[in-house]
């Protein structure tokens, strides 16, 4: 786990990315990034700052604008006994090379009945920013279509980093989906970079509730938060879980657990309705075998069945929000104590 | 580009005595020979497989018939340490480098699950999806730079070739990067080329033109043939690439003198054991050596049975093209040639034939034998069981010897 000096500075979330790296890189000559914008400038959000002065061009490198071949790059290192790190600028872009990690990455451990294997780590950013193209998650076109792949998505640059250190110490190919607004936010520095590991499977409970269990990723853990703040006021306990990965999803039902003692719960994202909600939902209620515990109808919040807009409006109805969070608690409660929570409308 | 048409000898034997030279041409027609027998061997394998398939013995068929002379003429230079990112008409090239049997051929076409028989896929995939065992049975690394290796085919055309440019991007690592130098059972200075082959049609792809042009940047030791049969499916390649010709519509990737960055282009003919032979040897030679990408345009292949199985090429190919394939076929050819070069004579090649296709037969009946022998076991257990009453039948929760009453 990330240890902390008493002193510890709080830093731009960037930061950490990058000296998380550096640490790595220094460790072990076989781990290599390569992707768009990623050398001379260091990545657009200056996540690999420096490093390529540090460590030289092939380590650091730029390439041209396609990413099935960044992909394909990867899966070719990676069976050469190199560690390599491919960058995908945005989230956006994965579709461009999805069906190179659908098709190859995914199956290569499987289709050779154990004969090969590809230690390759694709990295990303993406959630709540603006627009068509650059907002949104769709979570579930990735994770349905790449099992066999692990799929990270840490809610701040201290859980990513913990998941890169795990992620190198085993041989498994995975993609990180960083959470885009996270750069710049601040979080302690810890002092024992590219040692920490954040296990993957294993959600972490971050807020300790009764009434509902509230389960999300990403960056909807700080949407998420901000609501239960808001829910807390009105006289409402909720206990919320970040799963921290998709796949796989907690392997030691923490979830279950938690729905045992709320016997409530919300699965909260920003895919479309159906989506990787649907996925957490088919994962808790029918295979941990949460239905059992239910008080109440299980409950998604998600965005819409389109693409968020990019107008302030459209982009606000499009994308769930706190509000949305708060009214979708607050409803199951009503359900419970009509006369303690009445209806808001 | 350089293009390779020869009818001449493929060794020039310059040493000084008569006795030297003698033996060197011994060597030679003896390999020629073995090249010979070897693209029999796999054409048979070909037509019995598609028998198999078409008799219910096997699901599904796809072959690399048609394709055998350009392939063994490849293999001469695939070297220890080496890579292949390929598709599913690379038989006679898996046979021809020992990277597999005609025997684990069968096996993976009846979709055999014990790796010690098919460790290609394990009947993961379906037949001709090759892959090396690239990890031992505790997940590690075995020593890369000692064997032949060949990633792991997928079905999609034009899925092997991004995985091809990280390959050969390895050995540019580990040739420019010293503090790689300890990683010796993965590379020996760099000097490794990844083999790539696509077939003409999916040259069409995105990812085909976007992994060339990735190449001819980064100055790769990644060589790509092109096995260039006339036909996607039945879509002739007038319909697929511009000019019909993947060597002249990548006429601008071609490296010229003081270029920094491109590809070499060499084509040659399916049907010219030695024009290809010389080909492949100058080709990869220098992408070995510089670094440099090359493409190799085979044309005038043929596809003597179709696409696969589950087709008939009578359907869309008109007659005169069907005679033109036969006329050209590559084994054809190179009997012809063997017979006009005076290599051997048409006694020797028919016998050469004739142990090939029994060759054949007997890798087809045992791996045949092997996948059917513990299913044999099984159901005579089986029928031992059900005989002596022995068998519980689940979904009645009574012994059979109550179903009776």
């Amino acid at each position: 786990m990330p240890e902390y000096s008493e002193d510890a500075p709080l830093v731009p979330g960037r930061e950490i990315i990058r000296d998380n790296f550096d640490a790595l890189f220094a460790k072990d000559p076989r781990i290599l990034t390569l992707g768009e914008d990623t050398g001379k400038l260091g990545d657009v959000n200056r996540t690999l700052e420096g490093l390529q002065e540090k460590y030289g061009e092939w380590r650091v490198r730029d390439t041209g604008i396609h990413e099935a071949t960044i992909v394909g790059e990867g899966i070719g290192l990676a069976l050469r006994g190199l560690r390599p790190i491919t960058e995908i600028q945005y989230f956006d872009y994965l579709l461009y090379t999805l069906h190179v990690i659908s098709d190859d990455v995914a199956t290569t451990h499987y289709r050779t009945k154990g004969g090969q294997k590809v230690p390759l780590i694709i990295r990303t950013r993406g959630h709540r920013l603006e627009g068509i193209w650059h907002s949104g998650s769709p979570l579930s076109m990735v994770i349905n279509s790449v099992r066999g792949v692990h799929v990270c998505v840490p809610r701040d640059m201290t859980r990513a980093a913990g998941m890169y250190n795990t992620l190198l110490a085993g041989e498994d190919p995975a993609l990180i989906i960083e959470p885009l607004n996270g750069y710049r936010i601040r979080e302690k520095q810890p002092s024992n970079f590219g040692e920490f590991r954040i296990p993957l499977g294993i959600p972490e409970v971050l807020t300790e509730g009764t009434d509902v269990t509230l389960v999300t990723y990403g960056s909807c853990v700080r949407i998420a938060q901000e609501a239960i703040t808001q829910l807390r006021e009105t006289g409402i306990s909720v206990e919320l879980i970040d799963v921290q990965t998709l796949l796989p999803f907690d392997t030691k039902g923490i979830i279950l657990n938690s729905l045992k003692k709320t016997n409530r719960i919300v699965f909260f994202d920003e895919d479309v309705p159906g989506g990787a909600t649907a996925y957490m939902l088919q994962k808790v209620i029918e295979e941990q075998g949460g239905f059992y515990y239910l008080d109440d109808k299980p409950v998604t919040v998600t965005a819409k069945d389109h693409r968020p807009a990019y107008g302030t409006d459209g982009d606000y109805f499009s994308n769930p929000n706190a509000e949305d969070v708060y009214e979708a608690v607050y409803d199951m409660m009503g359900v419970a104590y009509p006369e303690k929570f009445p209806p808001i409308y | 580009m350089i293009t390779s048409n020869t009818k001449e000898n493929i060794r020039n034997f310059q040493d000084d005595t008569e006795e030297k030279k003698a033996i060197q041409f011994e060597d030679f027609r003896r390999e020629v020979l073995n090249d010979y027998k070897l693209a029999h061997l796999s054409r048979q394998m070909s037509l019995l497989a598609r028998r198999e398939v078409l008799s219910g013995k096997a699901k599904f068929g796809i072959f690399g018939d048609g394709k055998e002379i350009a392939q063994i003429a490849m293999a001469r230079q695939f070297k220890e340490g080496d890579w292949r990112s390929g598709y599913y008409r690379d038989q006679t090239f898996m046979l021809a480098t020992g990277m597999t049997t005609p025997k684990q051929f069968f096996a993976m076409l009846y979709g055999e699950t014990r790796t010690e028989l098919n460790p290609d896929n394990g009947g993961r995939s379906m037949n001709n999806h090759f892959g090396s065992r690239l990890i031992d049975p505790d997940g590690n690394w075995i020593n890369q730079a000692e064997n032949k290796n060949t990633s792991s085919d997928i079905s999609p055309t034009g899925g092997q070739m991004p995985r091809l440019v990280g390959l050969a991007l390895a050995s540019k690592l580990y040739r420019e990067q010293p503090e790689l130098n300890h990683l010796k059972s993965f590379s020996k200075n760099g000097n490794e080329v990844a083999f790539g082959t696509i077939g003409d049609a999916s040259t069409s792809e995105g990812l085909f033109f976007e992994t060339m042009n990735a190449a001819a940047v980064l100055q790769i030791p990644m060589a790509v043939s092109v096995w260039d049969d006339g036909y996607g499916i039945s879509v002739p390649v007038d319909l697929q690439t511009v000019k019909a010709s993947i060597s002249k519509a990548l006429k601008g990737f071609e490296k010229q003198k003081g270029d920094a960055g491109g590809i070499l282009i060499f084509e040659g003919f399916g049907w010219d054991y030695a024009g290809l032979c010389q080909m492949y040897e100058e080709g990869i030679r220098k992408c070995r050596e510089e670094h440099v990408p090359v493409l190799f345009h085979v044309k005038e292949l043929t596809q003597p049975t179709g696409h696969s199985t589950s087709g008939s090429h009578e359907r869309y190919k008109p007659k005169e093209r069907l005679e033109w394939e036969k006329e050209k076929d590559g084994l054809l050819q190179m009997h012809k040639w063997i017979l006009e070069t005076k290599l051997a004579d048409e006694a020797t090649l028919n016998r050469l034939e004739t142990e090939a296709q029994e060759e054949a037969q007997a890798a087809q009946k045992e791996a045949f034998r092997e996948i059917m022998t513990p299913i044999r076991e099984e159901k005579t257990q089986l029928i031992e069981m059900i005989r002596t009453k022995k068998m519980r039948l689940p979904f009645m929760g009574r012994r059979t010897d109550q179903c009776h009453n």
